[in-house]
């Protein structure tokens, strides 16, 4: 059993920094507004690999609660790795959908970065944080992660809000693949607040309904 | 009295010799119907102590048993958990030594009051063992053998009545009903279980009391017999001691884990498997207590 929970901890981590370069890598290209065929290709091979490794934690969790009928804590943290799993796995994918973005609209060098990059930096410090807590076992940094949630949600419902609300002077092609790409960060965003609740899971036994 | 017959008195949880005690205390046989399903039977634990002579081994329990639950004894060899067991019907008292302080009440009364016969306890409150331990008697007769002592019935129809309720509810009628003359130790091992079952549900008992009753049996016995325990729950209080965590975990509603005489923590079922509050339960049921 505590090798299975070794090696799980171990792909859950890979996963963590696989998942983090990608989504700054895809963000990074949209801010420099043109799309690096290698980083494109550096993207999609990412997601691949997070989505064979989300299958390989899937089995690992299975066998291991065939094998042992783990209880307690170690039931909690294989629980809680396959929900982890799943949002680094979908971190991975979200990076892809940001490049295949870059790859529709072509040069975007000339549309306002602003709202994106003050999201994403966000977005970003949420799934290190979550990393983090998850790596610690940190109940407090996980629920800084949970809170910053809202925040994220706000931005993007907001640049949603004034374009609908208004008249746009802009290009279209900028508003829609902002609009898109802040989509994908706000989704980014509420999977590294799951993965901060399955860190408070594993640690207090407790999910978020009955935390409230 | 052959040595076969004391170990049969043993492990059936009636005496031979309760025959010829007389019955006229406060805790009386219930006089429900076999098959049907009373509020009665609830257990409260107080203060409870035990010791055989010098010896303590349990501290101070304090626990409530609820009626139609299964509640669930868990914990490591020489824990408490059996003496627990057979301290709710009697059966240690006549273990050299053993005393109690504290209380152990079945709906309100003290079964270590002065009033109450310890043969009219083991009516109320059956008992199952490790080993299955049908008696050298037909299938019927083993059935029969708690209701004929106490004259509990007054036909032979009402006996027939008794004894196909009572394998029906232990799931084994279906099984025999063509052969309740045969010897009951032609039985599997498996149906020789759920045959002892019904012999203690046989006596209308309130409670039933479960000392690790699957372990001796196969994967598919011990399945039935689990799904046993969840079918009498409806009718009795049941009270199962078992090493097996899945097994409580699959059928408990309570689970109860002891150590070395201390009642460490008591929770519903999930709960404890999932999210235990004591680090020993932790260890325990992660099976790195040594």
């Amino acid at each position: 059993m505590d090798v299975g929970i070794q090696r799980l901890t171990e792909i859950l981590m890979e996963m963590a920094d696989l998942s983090e370069r990608s989504v700054a890598t895809a963000v990074r290209a949209y801010v420099e507004g043109a799309m690096n065929p290698n980083h494109a290709v550096q993207v999609k091979v990412s997601a691949d690999e997070l989505r064979d490794h989300d299958e390989e934690v899937s089995e690992l969790a299975i066998d291991l609660i065939v094998s042992y009928q783990p209880v307690a804590s170690n039931l909690r943290f294989i629980r809680a790795s396959q929900e982890i799993s799943y949002g680094f796995a979908r971190f991975g994918r979200y990076a892809y959908d940001i490049m295949q973005v870059l790859e529709m609209f072509g040069d975007l060098s000339g549309c306002d970065h602003e709202e994106v990059e003050v999201t994403a930096k966000l977005t970003k410090e949420m799934i290190r944080m979550s990393i983090e807590a998850f790596a610690k076992r940190d109940v407090e940094l996980a629920n800084s992660v949970s809170k910053m949630d809202d925040f994220v949600d706000d931005k993007y419902r907001s640049y949603v809000k004034n374009l609908i609300s208004q008249p746009y002077s802009g290009e279209l092609r900028c508003a829609v693949s902002a609009t898109l790409i802040l989509r994908y960060l706000e989704r980014i965003a509420d999977h590294s607040s799951y993965i901060a609740d399955s860190v408070q899971y594993i640690v207090t036994g407790l999910r978020k309904s009955a935390r409230k | 009295m052959i040595a076969e017959e004391l170990e049969q008195e043993q492990n059936s949880g009636m005496t031979l010799s309760d025959k010829s005690v007389k019955v006229d205390e406060p805790l009386q046989p219930s006089s429900d119907r076999l098959d049907s399903v009373g509020s009665r039977g609830r257990i409260d634990i107080t203060d409870l102590s035990v010791f055989y002579g010098h010896l303590q081994v349990l501290k101070n329990i304090n626990l409530a048993i609820e009626p139609h639950k299964i509640t669930v004894f868990m914990g490591p060899s020489g824990c408490g958990k059996s003496t627990l067991i057979r301290t709710l019907n009697r059966m240690n008292d006549n273990v050299p030594g053993f005393h109690v302080t504290g209380s152990v009440t079945i709906d309100g009364v003290n079964i270590y009051s002065r009033g109450v016969d310890p043969v009219l306890l083991k009516l109320r409150v059956g008992m199952v063992f490790q080993k299955p331990n049908p008696f050298p008697l037909s299938i019927y007769d083993n059935v029969c053998f708690g209701p004929k002592i106490h004259k509990m019935t007054k036909s032979k129809a009402e006996m027939d009545d008794v004894v196909r309720v009572s394998l029906q509810k232990a799931g084994l009628w279906d099984e025999i009903k063509d052969r309740l003359k045969e010897s009951a130790l032609k039985l599997s091992g498996g149906q020789q279980q759920r045959l002892c079952i019904a012999r203690a549900i046989a006596v209308r008992p309130e409670i039933l009391l479960m000392d690790e009753p699957a372990s001796a049996l196969d994967p598919g016995s011990t399945t039935r017999v689990e799904d046993l325990m969840v079918d009498l729950a409806a009718s009795y209080t049941v009270v199962l001691v078992t090493h097996n965590m899945q097994q409580a975990a699959r059928v408990g509603n309570k689970v109860a884990f002891l150590y070395r005489g201390d009642l460490v923590e008591v929770g519903q079922a999930p709960n404890i498997f999932e999210n235990p509050t004591n680090p020993l339960t932790e260890k325990y049921i992660s099976g790195k207590l040594v």
